[in-house]
């Protein structure tokens, strides 16, 4: 089942794809494509996570936040240099982590909208 | 030990929020965990957070809002971020039926 995972996304992390294999295990090759066409639109891969977080060393903290939905931890990084460039390195070491979890509910999501079909 | 390396940027946040509470807020350590500081250039837009966190600790309200208008913000935003990490269930291994 994880094949039509992998020719579907690309990119795809592998604990990523674990996770989107249990969930969609079930579903009909239609429904699948459905899924996919919903789920594509709205995960967040591990670079732009990286790639924003990396800003926030250069330029601007905090987008990789904004970028999943955390206004809150955005605002605050904006605001405050990325805690004094602490949270940008948190961020850095846990990109994928942050990736993951905002994927995870992305696909929740885009799971209960193919089966609302 | 997956516990930890699952969860690791609550325990992040939780050292962070603990680190100001043994830290006497004083304004002279020049320690500073600050690493714009540490690079060499002179302010920062987070520059006081830890002061600022230190004393709100103590009940400086005023002190605190001084050092850092958003410490206390940063308290609570924080505070919030780790319990949803903790214990906001966030396990989609099962199929959802709803």
């Amino acid at each position: 089942m994880s094949h039509r995972l992998m020719i579907s996304i690309p990119g795809l992390d592998a604990e990523e794809m674990l996770l989107l294999d249990n969930m969609t295990r079930d579903l009909s090759d239609e429904q699948f494509r459905t899924f996919v066409a919903v789920y594509s639109g709205r995960r967040k891969s591990n670079d732009t996570i990286l790639i924003c977080t990396i800003l926030g060393f250069v330029a601007v903290a905090g987008i990789q936040r904004f970028i999943v939905g955390q206004i809150g931890m955005g605002l605050l990084y904006l605001f405050t240099g990325g805690l004094c460039l602490v949270g940008t390195i948190v961020d850095l070491i846990n990109h994928k982590s942050l990736a993951l979890e905002y994927n995870q509910q992305m696909a929740a999501e885009s799971l209960r909208m193919t089966r609302g079909f | 030990m997956k516990f930890i390396s699952r969860h690791a940027e609550g325990f992040a946040w939780v050292i962070a929020l603990l680190i100001p509470a043994f830290i006497e807020p004083g304004g002279n350590t020049h320690f500073s965990l600050c690493l714009f500081k540490n690079a060499g250039i002179d302010w920062c837009p987070g520059c006081g957070l830890g002061e600022s966190i230190a004393l709100f600790y103590r009940g400086n309200i005023a002190g605190s809002l001084h050092a850092h208008p958003l410490g206390i913000i940063a308290v609570l935003i924080l505070l919030w971020r780790t319990f949803t990490i903790f214990f906001v269930n966030r396990n989609h291994l099962s199929n959802h039926t709803t």
